[in-house]
């Protein structure tokens, strides 16, 4: 029977309900919007920050390796990369790097092997570097090559700047290199500028350098790019040098710690364009909702004046507030997953894959603050005097 | 002037004694006055504008509350109660019709007369359509109130405060906005629920209407100056 009775009373309730949320819909759409936007920047921001690490953190591997591996016994000081040829001693077997392939590589965006050697070219001592182009290109895509990159099996090279400059080298010229009285002649495929020190190398094939330089199947140094969303670059460092105890990697701090500063500075704004939106979209729920009570203080207290406690006139607000705040939420999640597309593809290239967290997150934060922006108004509304307004004073 | 017929009577359903109601301290609206009401009365109360007719009705009413004095309603002190407790009496105890009709303007009429049973206890779409069928509604019952006449408004408005079956029936000039036909109209209703045993105290400036009721006070200045029977 008093079950009977709450579903008779919940039917009232809700009937009355639509009705006065019909009755102002103009108003209300007006509120809807305006919490949809703010729950659409919460759901687009949200769903960006969620994937920003991964996005950023590939976007920011265009600027170079983060991790140096290195002989363990070697003690090459080395920077972005940088080389002090002398102090070259023992080398990196190839077939270490296998390790890399496995468990390390869902934190890794890629790695470039090199093998160095001082070679003649023209009677002039040059730095010869074997390296895979594939590999190269998917670290290091700001290289600029003039001509085009080498294939890995023909005897092609790609020549630094500095040296094409020096030895009046252009692309499509031969190049004779001689090491130890082995002489292998190559045609420059391009000439690369990359503003690092691969401006004063011949690079060529890895292949070709260990064959010419007798060291096949080993590598100077390993770059690798690591990723930085799911763990620390020092992490990663360390769980390579687990899986490869003759190697030593060096976390290239310059690098790492401006990345993370970036990511910061990101989530930083993110956090702030939020914050500014919802504040916002609270102001403008306080004015609907302040609006509305003034709207309808006559009938509020003719409601006091039937019978209707400060609750249930609460209760009716309240649900106006929830109604407005989960119509805005689910809207507003919609739309901030197409705008977290744009900005994925306009900022990073790739869209923005939607977690789970994101939409319970934007419809609470909808429903708080259609909630909290509507304590004030209702308050004004439960201490309507229904004796007052009912004279029309 | 006090006007205590019957204050002895055991059943006296509306006891005001030396009531008086000071707006903002100083601006005296009552001016102790005195009345009982006993159950079954139509009692009117007539009197100029700004004589306090509709401040005695709203405290009668539990919309407002004394300054001093004391009243009993159904054998309640009321002014001790709290503000939820005197909420739960109106809605129990009191049916309130308005010169202004006051109805929800987006309700329809039925939806208007189930308001008052939803704060009551229930609503019951049957017994609210009965209602509107008693008053001559019965097929207006999906009208929205902008799309009802005057006089249809306030037989509305009458459905309503029936619909609990108050104890007292209170009425602010309930024919004030009618023409002469729709008064005509609503005035029946109050002599069937007078004749029904109802008791009605009801403001009115119309001679014509006070002529109806058992008996007339008149009040001035916030005292009550005459009673006729």
């Amino acid at each position: 029977m008093l079950r009977a009775i709450r579903a008779r009373k919940g039917t009232m309730f809700l009937r009355i309900l639509a009705k006065s949320l019909k009755n102002r819909r103009t108003r209300i759409a007006i509120a809807v919007l305006a919490v949809l936007l703010g729950a659409s920047l919460v759901s687009a921001l949200a769903s960006v920050s969620l994937d920003a690490r991964g996005k950023a953190g590939k976007a920011l591997r265009s600027y170079g390796a983060n991790i140096l591996l290195v002989p363990r016994s070697d003690s090459l000081p080395l920077g972005a990369g940088k080389l002090e040829v002398g102090s070259m001693g023992e080398l990196i077997q190839e077939s270490q790097l296998a390790a890399l392939s496995d468990d390390i590589a869902p934190h890794m965006a890629g790695y470039v092997p090199y093998l160095y050697g001082v070679v003649q070219v023209a009677q002039q001592k040059v730095v010869l570097a074997g390296t895979s182009f594939g590999q190269v290109r998917g670290v290091s895509p700001w290289w600029q090559v003039t001509g085009r990159w080498p294939s890995e099996q023909a005897p092609e090279a790609l020549v630094g700047s500095e040296v094409a400059q020096k030895l009046q080298i252009k692309p499509g010229s031969s190049l004779p290199i001689s090491y130890n009285n082995r002489v292998q002649n190559l045609t420059v495929a391009g000439i690369v500028d990359t503003g690092a020190e691969e401006d004063s190398q011949v690079l060529v094939a890895l292949v070709r350098a260990q064959e010419l330089l007798g060291k096949e199947g080993s590598v100077s140094i390993v770059q690798v790019s690591a990723l930085t969303d799911k763990q620390p670059v020092a992490a990663t460092a360390s769980q390579i040098e687990k899986r490869m105890p003759q190697v030593q990697a060096k976390v290239i701090g310059q690098i790492a710690q401006a990345e993370a500063a970036v990511l910061g500075k990101v989530e930083l704004l993110l956090a702030i364009v939020t914050l500014l939106v919802l504040l916002t979209s609270a102001l403008t729920m306080v004015s609907t909702m302040t609006t509305t009570v003034l709207e309808r203080t006559k009938e509020i207290g003719l409601l006091r004046a039937l019978g209707a406690g400060r609750g249930r006139i609460a209760q009716l607000f309240m649900a106006e507030a929830a109604t407005i705040g989960v119509s805005g939420g689910i809207l507003g999640c919609v739309l901030g997953f197409f705008i977290a597309q744009v900005i994925g593809l306009t900022v990073f290239g790739s869209t923005v894959s939607l977690s789970p967290l994101v939409f319970p997150l934007s419809l609470a934060v909808a429903l708080v603050v259609a909630l909290s922006a509507s304590v004030i108004p209702v308050r004004r509304a439960v201490n309507v005097d229904p004796a007052i307004t009912l004279r029309g004073e | 002037m006090t006007t205590e017929r019957g204050m002895n009577a055991v059943a006296q359903i509306v006891r005001a004694r030396e009531l008086t109601k000071l707006y903002n301290g100083k601006t005296c609206a009552l001016d102790h006055v005195t009345i009982g009401v006993p159950p079954g009365e139509w009692l009117c109360i007539m009197g100029p504008s700004g004589s306090g007719k509709t401040t005695l009705l709203n405290i009668i009413s539990c919309l407002d509350r004394q300054t001093s004095g004391a009243l009993i309603i159904d054998g309640n002190d009321v002014e001790r109660f709290t503000p939820a407790q005197l909420t739960r009496f109106r809605r129990e105890t009191v049916g309130l019709v308005f010169q202004q009709f006051h109805l929800v303007p987006y309700l329809t009429a039925l939806e208007n007369v189930m308001l008052a049973q939803y704060f009551h206890s229930m609503a019951d779409e049957e017994e609210a359509r009965q209602a509107l069928e008693t008053i001559g509604l019965g097929a207006r019952w999906h009208h929205l109130p902008s799309q009802l006449s005057g006089g249809e408004q306030q037989r509305v408005c009458i459905a309503r405060a029936l619909i609990n079956q108050p104890k007292i029936m209170l009425a602010d000039e309930p024919t004030g906005n009618l023409d002469k036909a729709n008064e005509d109209l609503v005035l029946a209703l109050f002599r069937k629920m007078h004749e029904d045993g109802h008791t009605i105290i009801m403001v009115t400036h119309d001679p014509d209407v006070a002529r109806l009721a058992d008996r007339v006070v008149r009040l001035d200045h916030g005292r009550l100056v005459e009673e006729l029977n």
